[in-house]
């Protein structure tokens, strides 16, 4: 019940979008995305104090590791939407945007909130490889939500890049269907089957499959090299999809990604999985580096800093030694949410600035103190600065690898994190405290967007510093789950 | 006793050849909410050049008195080596289906020399261009043959028959080869029987200068050439699984399984015709580049064993 | 024998489509391409009995035969485009290209299928060049619309190895997967026709306002 409550309520809310009008739709939002978040909590506690499986009706199904992503997709969808709030207020103000917009917007919102809560949670690869193009489907038009030139063509390759990749992954889905039904004579998909099934399946059409799975799904990730689509999204997007997109789309296709590794290292041992993902994970780091170095546009640069995390997360997967999975786990938590505050930050300085680029957007702190320190925050965070979460993170997948005497690895890891490292401090630097241009003025930041960037930076600090015990175990409950053996 | 079933095959093939024609023209205009030509108007158009007065032009050498004779005489000839009812009754021994592709060739030089010889504008067009086309039907059709040949280590028609059974080479051999028969009988998208004043006439552009006798045994070596097609195309998709001696009975069956396959032949034909456009000549190419690539996917297919 | 013969129909589409150089060609053939495919799925029901299979031959023919070919052929007579698709590779070598795709799809197939079951290899071969050819007209023609065909295309490329292998998918998978390919050629579509509206062509290799 409490798996279906969480996967209806987004529905719910967009079906109270269409009917009710503006103020009273915000609260209803509000009101919907905080329950969401206080179920997604009460789900991972369910796991982090050790409980078993959940299965409701045969088609949901929720392990450790699906709380944790729902978690974290609630987390960072309430954020976005308390967010969005003033932020589409300031459009509609401006005339940009319509009122008729916004109520799409909301409508939109919702839906793609619920396509991406319902990954993690169903049980058919198929039912999950229709929920993952369904993101891609609902968060389109939010891409092209300003309708202009470069948004539309963004858009477009959204659209088109990803259902490709997608396609690609459902070849996957079907390999690894014809291998199930030609070993064992289940026409099945469900995902707690096939995993049992695993240990007997053909090694060889399940190794082709996972290759399909990795480039198909590995494209909505965003892995290089089949990130193209997403500089172009996450930068045309409005901002808090972009930080939706950056903070968790690309994590649920991650969530399918280790799904089927979790299947392919059961039919034919880690290495294939593990030098695989170390290669894309090295390679999407290496890719983002050198991009993030001549990038020009606020937003791009976030994105591939997107890239780079992603890498690191797939990177810490291919370690797979228990601590590396955990560090793995706990790095999509954290790069969700200072990605989601230097995108609100980001969203707030190209509105003030009105432009994308970065050499005319100097000295954020003069104009917006908060929306700098939210941006600084973030940048420190993101460049694995202590004392946030993600040194923490990077800490623990580094010893991980270290542990497992993958040295030359890990030192071009270190590397490519040195180029990352330069490349934003060197860009973000001067925006943050350059030189405020003649013409921008000060002050004037919501509420609320304070009180999200307030919240998520303590958040970020705090679990730099102290690892809450309901979330290690939820996230060793995780890790145990597809690493099979606890920490 | 297996030389008359040959004579009897020949004899039955050429007299229903221009019922085919009739009928896939009756299909195309049935698909087109027309009345059409009665089945027999083939018959009728060629009683009635029969009966006409032939003129031939001054100029004109003895090749293109020839012509005509060589044409028909060749399509005869090449209906002994084509298993129309049956896979076991070709003139065995004396040749196979190579040199049903031989004789077509004759055929088609002679009338291409012809179709300059009048020394009118049509005809010569019309010649470059069917040696243009065959010169890209050639090939598909000989890689066509291979393929089903491999599969008993014979182009013998005889031979060939006792190795049937469906491949999947053999499906995509047959895809190459309908294309093949589609351009070899002058129908869209290749070539168009039905007009006299395009342009873009193959066929009809090098018949231009004929009259009477000799133009009805050019239109009954065409439809002739038809049905031997028809047939080749029959024999790769849907073999006839007899062998041996045949009796009464099975020769009956042969032929009733043969007319079922002319009629779901022109059927398809048909269709495929009302559906395609007539292609400029150099997009023919392109239709034929088709064609090849199938002949030699089959041949790839056929390697690997299937 | 059947399943062989739509196979080989299936096939020859396929590579017709690299032939083509208008857009109403391209959806035409993709229609019968389809077609064939409701006809394999069809004749699996038929040769099992089983009504769930027959359902789902029955939303193929109402989802890829009739209703996305129509919204496409409507969309393309609305935006008025130029009707030629704009070939980055002429048909000729598209084709031959189109044979080493179907080449290497056979060795794929042979790598890992240990059948020697005609029917199942020439089922994998056809539906991977199916795929694979899908992702060439995708890159290779210059027009939005290719690029929504090919992604149809490659679809089905998917959706026939799935029917000629076990039936089709589980069959809610199934519906699912009808449903979002029907939305996906909708939602495209709708880009397509603001890429019309704001550039005023669909050519995509002209939009390049975002780079690096």
């Amino acid at each position: 019940m409490l798996l279906f409550l969480i996967v209806i309520i987004p529905v719910l809310g967009a079906v109270l979008s269409v009917l009710l009008p503006v103020r009273v739709r915000g609260i209803a939002n509000l009101a919907a995305h905080g329950g969401v978040f206080v179920l997604a909590a009460v789900l991972a506690y369910h796991f982090s104090v050790g409980n078993g499986v959940l299965v409701f009706g045969g088609v949901l199904r929720a392990d450790a590791l699906s709380a944790f992503f729902v978690f974290l997709i609630s987390l960072v969808n309430l954020a976005a939407l308390v967010y969005s709030r003033p932020y589409l207020r300031e459009d509609v103000f401006a005339g940009v945007l319509s009122e008729k917009q916004v109520r799409g917007y909301d409508i939109l919102f919702n839906v793609f909130a619920a396509t991406m809560l319902v990954v993690p949670l169903l049980d058919s690869l198929g039912h999950m490889w229709v929920a993952v193009e369904l993101t891609t489907l609902a968060s389109a038009f939010l891409v092209g939500f300003y309708n202009s030139k470069s948004s539309v063509e963004a858009a477009w390759k959204y659209v088109i890049i990803c259902s490709v990749g997608i396609t690609l992954a459902l070849l996957g889905t079907v390999l690894v269907y014809h291998a199930v039904a030609a070993q064992t004579g289940l026409k099945t998909l469900d995902w707690s089957v096939i995993i049992v099934q695993a240990p007997g399946l053909d090694p060889r059409v399940i190794g082709a499959a996972f290759l399909f799975i990795l480039v198909g799904y590995g494209t909505k990730a965003g892995l290089a090299p089949m990130h193209t689509w997403l500089p172009d999204a996450h930068s045309q997007a409005l901002t808090p999809v972009s930080a939706l997109l950056s903070g968790v789309l690309l994590k649920t296709s991650l969530y399918a990604i280790i799904r089927f590794a979790m299947i392919t290292q059961k039919a034919m041992g880690a290495d294939f999985t593990s030098r695989l993902f170390i290669f894309f994970g090295l390679f999407s780091v290496a890719v983002a580096g050198i991009f993030l170095l001549a990038q020009k546009d606020f937003k791009r640069l976030l994105a591939y800093s997107s890239i780079e995390h992603v890498g690191i997360i797939v990177f810490a997967l291919g370690v797979g030694t228990p601590l590396a999975v955990f560090g793995a786990l706990f790095h999509a938590l954290n790069h969700a949410m200072s990605k989601s505050l230097i995108f609100f930050a980001a969203g707030n300085a190209v509105k003030r600035y009105k432009t994308h680029h970065l050499h005319m957007i100097h000295g954020l702190v003069r104009a917006m103190p908060f929306t700098a320190g939210a941006a600084l925050v973030g940048l420190l965070s993101l460049v694995g600065m202590p004392p946030f979460g993600i040194f923490m993170s990077k800490l623990l997948i580094l010893t991980a690898c270290f542990q497992k005497g993958l040295y030359g690895p890990a030192a071009l890891l270190l590397f490519f994190l040195a180029v990352v490292f330069g490349g934003l401090m060197f860009h973000l630097g001067p925006s943050i405290f350059g030189k405020k241009p003649k013409g921008v003025v000060s002050g004037g930041e919501a509420f609320s967007m304070k009180l999200v960037f307030v919240v998520l930076a303590l958040f970020l600090v705090f679990l730099g510093v102290v690892m809450p015990t309901p979330l290690r175990a939820l996230l060793e409950a995780a890790s145990r789950t597809i690493t099979g053996v606890g920490i | 006793m297996q030389y008359s079933w040959l004579l009897f095959q020949a004899l039955v093939a050429v007299f229903c050849a221009p019922l085919l024609s009739g009928f896939i023209r009756k299909v195309k205009n049935a698909l087109r909410m027309r009345r059409g030509a009665p089945l027999g108007q083939p018959y009728r158009n060629i009683v009635k050049y029969l009966a006409k007065e032939e003129i031939v032009s001054e100029t004109t050498s003895w090749i293109f008195r020839a012509a005509p004779f060589v044409v028909l005489g060749s399509t005869i000839a090449a209906l002994m080596f084509v298993p129309v009812f049956s896979f076991s009754f070709s003139a065995a021994g004396m040749g196979d289906v190579l040199t049903v592709f031989f004789l077509f060739a004759l055929g088609r030089f002679f009338l291409a020399l012809a179709g300059l010889d009048a020394g009118s504008a049509f005809g010569g067009m019309g010649s470059s261009r069917e040696m243009f086309i065959s010169s890209f039907v050639e090939p598909v059709a000989i890689v066509t043959v291979a393929v089903v040949a491999a599969h008993g280590w014979s182009a013998e028609s005889g031979e060939m028959s006792r190795h049937i059974g469906t491949s999947f080479s053999r499906m995509v051999a047959a895809a190459a080869l309908f294309m093949v028969v589609l351009a070899e009988t002058s129908r869209i998208p290749v070539d168009n029987q039905e007009t006299h004043l395009e342009l873009t006439m193959i066929h009809e552009a090098m018949l231009l200068e004929y009259s009477g006798r000799s133009l009805a045994m050019l239109e009954a070596a065409a439809s002739t050439k038809q049905l031997i097609w028809f047939s080749l195309l029959g024999g790769v998709l849907w073999p006839w699984p007899f062998g041996g001696a045949m009796t009464l009975t099975d020769g009956i069956a042969a032929m009733a399984l043969f007319g079922l396959k002319m009629i779901v032949g022109a059927l398809v034909v048909g269709l495929t015709e009302i559906g395609l456009a007539k292609m400029r000549l150099f997009r023919v190419v392109d239709f034929l580049g088709l064609a090849f690539l199938f002949s030699v996917l089959a041949l790839v297919i056929l390697s690997l064993g299937y | 024998m059947m399943t062989l013969f739509f196979l080989t129909g299936i096939l020859v589409l396929t590579y017709a489509m690299l032939v083509c150089h208008r857009i109403p060609a391209l959806i035409q053939n993709f229609r019968l391409q389809s077609l064939f495919l409701f006809l394999v799925t069809l004749d699996f029901a038929v040769r099992h009995r089983e009504a769930k299979v027959f359902v789902v031959a029955g939303l193929l023919l109402l989802v890829k035969v009739i209703l996305i070919p129509s919204f496409l052929s409507r969309l393309v007579k609305k935006i008025k485009v130029d009707e030629r698709l704009g070939l980055f590779l002429n048909p000729l070598l598209s084709l031959i290209s189109a044979l080493f795709l179907t080449w290497g799809a056979s060795v794929f197939c042979s790598w890992f299928l240990y059948t020697r079951q005609t029917a199942v290899f020439a089922a994998f071969v056809v539906s991977i060049t199916v795929v694979l050819v899908g992702f060439f007209i995708m890159v290779f023609r210059m027009k939005a619309l290719s690029q929504i065909v090919g992604l149809l295309v490659m679809e089905n490329g998917i959706f026939l190895l799935a029917s000629v292998m076990a039936g089709g998918m589980p069959f809610f998978v199934e519906i699912a997967i009808a449903f979002d390919v029907f939305v996906c050629a909708i939602i495209t579509g709708i880009f397509m026709y603001r890429i019309n509206k704001v550039f005023t062509h669909i050519e995509v290799h002209r939009l390049t306002d975002l780079k690096g």
